[in-house]
């Protein structure tokens, strides 16, 4: 819906200086709250005046939420640590290059600064019927705009369309799955950890969240075990630009293998589904086998088993099969 | 002199850079009304009613105004569109106007107005609005027009066609044609068959529109601040719709943050009706979406072309038909649009043309030689697979059949003297081009395309007047968009005799200037150029009489020098031009000021040519297309201010990226734009520009230009999608058909359409 401005509406902003302070805010409010991070997805919501929060909760000035830390076998990343910080951080390149690349595929260095790692994992979707504010089912409505027979979905998903296909906009996410990354939630009556792959949530699960963050839960950090440290890595994003724009389809894996041969991978691919997707299929049949074009084939080929494009999107199953044969064997020769 | 052709900083650069610079989004007044629209969220919709109370009752709203507040006028354009009073035509069609004290209440008010919709089917794509049964998007004809053009579906110009069943929507049928088809075809030993399609794209200058009215506390008319190309055009059009005299609107141009094209006349008479009504100043600056929703982009088109050759290099033949989606009104491009798909070779049989159709859609404007990247898009890939498949060099294809001066171009009036033939031999020598199997063995495709515009003419008139300190001032009512006024400058100076330092430019409004038409068509250097020079040269003889009457000697021996007036090569006796100047200008004086005028019609256009290579990387397992460089060369005629032709050449170049590969405005089957704001809406950006960007400047003298030159502005942007199109079928095989050339629409090119 064309919503003409630029101006926000009036809410009321919280900047509670501890976690706690934030907590209490957000359970005072509940479904009527936003928390704000970077800003980065927050503002578009605010200023189109598609969402309209009484109170705005900003996360920035808690420290405990920010910096990155060595942990007894890991490390952790608080949520509202910057992208660019990830992006430059020497432990995340040396041991979790795959995180610093996937962060770095984010935007642009504005936004990169701006914008946080928890930001970039529980921001909303980008479909592009829902931004603009139409009234669909993840809106609260009665009808998926972007699924009838006329509609334009270039950039919706080819798996797990429930009443709603859109799709996760996530860079890091597919990167953190792959890593094994552990999602450390708080909320009034204390931490619960979820596995990065189980911490976003699908339409068919819940139709108005992307993760499974309750109203009155905020996601305090990242936390990284050295099960892949020092991997090998590969991630790619392809997209209309080279910089700024969300994933066409992303890609992540990590490999262990030892005289040619695949000990052990997994494989992470974004922004195909509502949610990023575990390849544990791909990675079960990888596992053991010495890497060539044929085997990244013919797993990447069962990699989109299954695929159900929409009207405009048919691209992305050629493209999803790409990737994951890169993500096995490498960027082909030109 | 060395003025002409010296790379010279432009004169506003310095205050653009430090931010100094004043835009109208800048200006304030006392008393100051901040406007803003409340817009159609549909496509197609009645409008039942429209509540204002709830706006109107809000602390800081002046008024909220509807169509019931404004004069009924047949809306035959945007201008006049005004208000939607029963139906609303398109996404962001204005509904009502918000007046309010600060524009934070401005927005809040425009939310609070509650209009009650009744949806209705939308006309969105070239096929729905072409069909013979399709809903009219003007059931009762097009308004403003005559009853007859409006009984034969919104004024369909075509004669001699043969009566089809034609849809109400298709407007401004016409075709150009030459020969016989079927011979040509039969001549020909391939032929290539294609449809295309280009998307709708912004101008997306950086600055939106703007303006503030400012009525006149004395009930005498109002100033209009307005960034515009054209400010007669806004006079013209405030002036009719308020039914005014001409002289009671003085528009005054504010600096120009791009136009492209766009910034002709499109909300400044209603909003002067808003100020007059309200005898405050009122000011609307749009905001970036409302300026993707309620503007006028280019417009998206559909090309069938067809086009034969022979073995031995000659075109045989030549087909093109385009329809041109213009939104809810007609553009009456079509023309234009023939000329630019038949004219640049030499075909014996051809046919081209199209037809216009209207959507529920904002109606389309100008943008950077308007339609002509469609048309070379169209006819440079079709020529490059034509010479694939006859095994031709394809710029030695395109040299064979090449136009020149007096050839007929497609509607039979000859082309003027141009330079496509030596741009093209320019690109055929340039180490890009010569070294091209290089840069295939090292996996990129290499590209070539040729791009042409006619170039515009228009009268125009300008004064030049000496200074008692010694400068020249030039006055003129250009709206300068693109560094024309430093070059006015370099020209006065070269045809006066004086240092460019001391030329400055007055920059007339509507009620004080000499005429100038819109800054568009690639014309103002061409059009005011001329008569600046002459105004120059008639201050300069002016000069050298006054001095003469000094040294008691002809004009004809003295000469100016450094600022001043001596006899050819004694320079001990120099007059300084201050001090004739000041004689002239005190009391009691005795000679008259120096004032030179100049007035000249250009009736004869100057066409531009430029061709480019592109070298492009296609990652065959994405789709994903790294431009590595660009080199454009382009016949500038005479390089007045080389940095500034250089700075447009490259410019050019970027949007056409931006047109190759990025842009489009995405519609929703409902007729929502899907690319409302520049985050969906891909514009290039600097990491999107070629690793190398090279201007080659060709100059061959147009005709009748000021020293030779010839407009530049426009031809750059035309052949970069065709280069960039060309150069990733070379590097891959894949040709898109579609623009932009998005990685989708690669890797569906590379698998076989799939």
């Amino acid at each position: 819906m064309a919503v003409i401005n630029d101006m926000i509406p009036d809410f009321e902003l919280y900047q509670p200086e501890s976690l706690d302070g934030a907590l209490e805010v957000l359970d005072r409010h509940r479904e009527s709250a936003w928390v704000l991070a970077g800003g980065m997805d927050t503002f578009d919501w605010f200023k189109d005046r598609v969402k309209r929060p009484e109170a705005v909760v900003d996360l920035g000035a808690i420290p405990e939420l920010s910096g990155i830390s060595e942990t007894d076998g890991g490390i952790e990343i608080g949520a509202m640590t910057p992208l660019t910080a990830v992006v430059d951080n020497e432990l995340i390149r040396e041991r979790y290059g795959i995180l610093a690349e996937a962060a770095e595929t984010v935007a642009t260095p504005q936004i990169r600064n701006q914008g946080t790692l928890g930001g970039n994992l529980v921001q909303d979707t980008r479909c592009w019927y829902y931004r603009a504010g139409w009234p669909c089912y993840r809106a609260g409505g009665n009808i998926c705009y972007a699924d009838t027979p006329e509609s334009m979905n270039r950039e919706h998903c080819i798996f797990d369309a429930s009443r709603c296909v859109a799709v996760t906009p996530s860079d890091t996410a597919p990167a953190l799955i792959v890593l094994d990354a552990e999602m450390v939630i708080r909320g009034r009556r204390g931490e619960r950890t979820v596995a990065a792959e189980d911490f976003f949530v699908g339409p068919a699960i819940d139709i108005t969240r992307m993760t499974v963050l309750q109203p009155n839960e905020v996601l305090q950090s990242v936390r990284i075990p050295d099960t892949w440290a020092g991997a090998d890595f590969y991630f790619e994003k392809v997209r209309d630009r080279n910089a700024w724009d969300f994933p066409l389809v992303n890609v992540a894996s990590a490999m262990r293998v030892e005289d040619e041969v695949v000990q052990d991978c997994r494989l992470s691919v974004g922004a195909v589904s509502p949610v990023p997707l575990r390849m544990e299929r791909c990675e079960e049949l990888l596992r053991g086998q010495t890497i060539s074009e044929d085997i990244a084939t013919r797993i990447a080929e069962l990699g989109v088993i299954g695929a159900k494009p929409l009207r405009h999107n048919g691209y992305k199953v050629p493209l999803m099969r790409n990737l994951i044969r890169r993500a096995i064997r490498g960027q082909a020769p030109v | 002199m060395t003025a002409i052709g010296t790379p010279t900083k432009l004169l506003e650069g310095a205050p653009k850079v430090k931010g100094s610079l004043r835009f109208c989004g800048d200006l304030d007044r006392p008393g100051l009304l901040h406007a803003r629209l409340v817009t159609s969220p549909h496509a197609h919709a009645e409008v039942l009613s429209i509540d204002t109370a709830a706006a109107e009752a809000m602390p800081g709203v002046a008024a909220v105004i509807t169509a019931a507040d404004l004069p009924a006028l047949p809306p035959s354009n945007r201008a006049t569109l005004l208000l939607a009073r029963e139906r609303a035509i398109f996404v962001g069609h204005p509904v009502a106007l918000v007046l309010a004290e600060n524009e934070a209440v401005a927005a809040d008010a425009a939310d609070a107005v509650a209009v009650d919709y009744q949806p209705l089917d939308a006309i969105v794509t070239i096929e729905q609005a072409e069909a013979p049964d399709a809903q009219a998007v003007w059931p009762d004809g097009l308004p403003g027009q005559s009853e007859e053009a409006a009984a034969h579906g919104a004024g369909d110009v075509s004669e001699g066609e043969e009566a089809v069943a034609s849809s109400p929507n298709v407007t401004n049928r016409m075709r150009f044609e030459r020969g016989d088809l079927e011979r040509g075809y039969a001549e020909a030993d391939a032929v290539v068959e294609r449809v295309f399609r280009t998307a709708s794209v912004h101008q997306s200058y950086i600055e939106p529109h703007a303006s503030l009215i400012d009525p006149d506390p004395m009930g005498n008319g109002m100033t209009v601040y307005c960034s515009t190309q054209a400010p007669f055009f806004i006079r013209d059009a405030i002036a009719g719709v308020l039914g005014m005299p001409q002289d009671q609107v003085r528009v005054i141009g504010t600096p120009v943050g791009g136009g492209f094209g766009a910034k002709f006349v499109l909300y400044e008479p209603l909003l002067a009706l808003a100020a007059v009504q309200h005898q405050r100043p009122v000011r609307l600056v749009m905001t970036r979406t409302e300026e993707m929703l309620a503007a006028t982009p280019a417009p998206s088109t559909r090309i069938t072309i067809r086009a034969g050759a022979k073995r031995s290099g000659e075109l045989t033949a030549l087909e093109a038909d385009l329809a041109i989606d213009c939104g809810c009104f007609p553009s009456s491009m079509t023309a234009l649009a023939g000329t630019l798909l038949g004219s640049s070779y030499q075909t014996p049989n051809q046919a081209v043309g199209g037809f216009e159709v209207t959507t529920n859609k904002p109606s389309v404007g100008a943008y950077r030689a308007p339609l002509a990247p469609q048309a070379a898009f169209v006819v440079e890939t079709v020529l490059d697979q034509l010479a694939r498949e006859l095994d031709l060099d394809p710029v030695e294809f395109r040299l064979q059949n090449a136009s020149e001066k007096g050839t007929p171009m497609a509607s039979g009036m000859p082309w003027a003297g141009m330079g496509q033939r030596q741009v093209l031999e320019a690109l055929r020598d340039h180490p890009a081009w010569q070294n091209r199997e290089q840069a295939r063995a090292e996996g990129r495709g290499v590209g070539i395309a040729l791009g042409a515009w006619p170039g515009g003419t228009e009268p125009a008139s300008a004064a030049c007047a000496l200074q008692t300190d010694g400068t020249l001032k030039v006055h003129i009512s250009t709206a300068d968009i693109n560094g024309t006024n430093t070059s006015m400058a370099l020209m006065a100076a070269e045809a006066f005799g004086l240092d460019p330092d001391k030329v400055t430019i007055a920059t007339g409004d509507t009620s004080s200037g000499p005429y100038a038409g819109a800054s568009g068509g690639s014309k103002t250097i061409y059009t005011v150029g001329p008569p600046v020079i002459q105004a120059a040269r008639e201050a300069r003889q002016q000069t050298l009489e006054l001095a003469a009457q000094t040294f008691e000697a002809d004009p004809e021996d003295l000469e100016i020098v450094d600022g001043a007036v001596q006899v050819k090569g004694s320079p001990d006796k120099a007059i300084p031009l201050k001090k004739i100047a000041q004689r002239t200008m005190r009391f009691g004086g005795r000679q008259a000021p120096v004032f030179g005028h100049g007035r000249h019609a250009q009736t004869s256009q100057a066409p531009g040519f430029c061709a480019q290579l592109a070298e492009v990387r296609v990652d065959r397992e994405t789709g994903r297309v790294d431009v590595d460089r660009v080199v454009v060369i382009q016949d500038c005629g005479r390089a007045i201010n080389p940095a500034a032709v250089e700075g447009q050449m490259m410019g050019g170049a970027l949007q056409g990226i931006g047109w190759a590969l990025y842009e489009e405005m995405a519609y929703s089957e409902d007729g929502q734009l899907l690319t409302a704001t520049l985050n969906d809406y891909a514009l290039p950006h600097s990491a999107q520009s070629p690793t190398e960007l090279e201007t080659v400047l060709v100059e061959v003298p147009s005709d009748h230009g000021p020293f030779g030159a010839r407009g530049v502005g426009e031809p750059p942007v035309v052949p970069t999608a065709a280069a960039v199109a060309n150069a990733i079928a070379d590097a891959c095989g894949a040709r898109p058909t579609e623009l932009p050339m998005t990685p989708p629409r690669v890797l569906q090119a590379l698998n076989g359409g799939q």
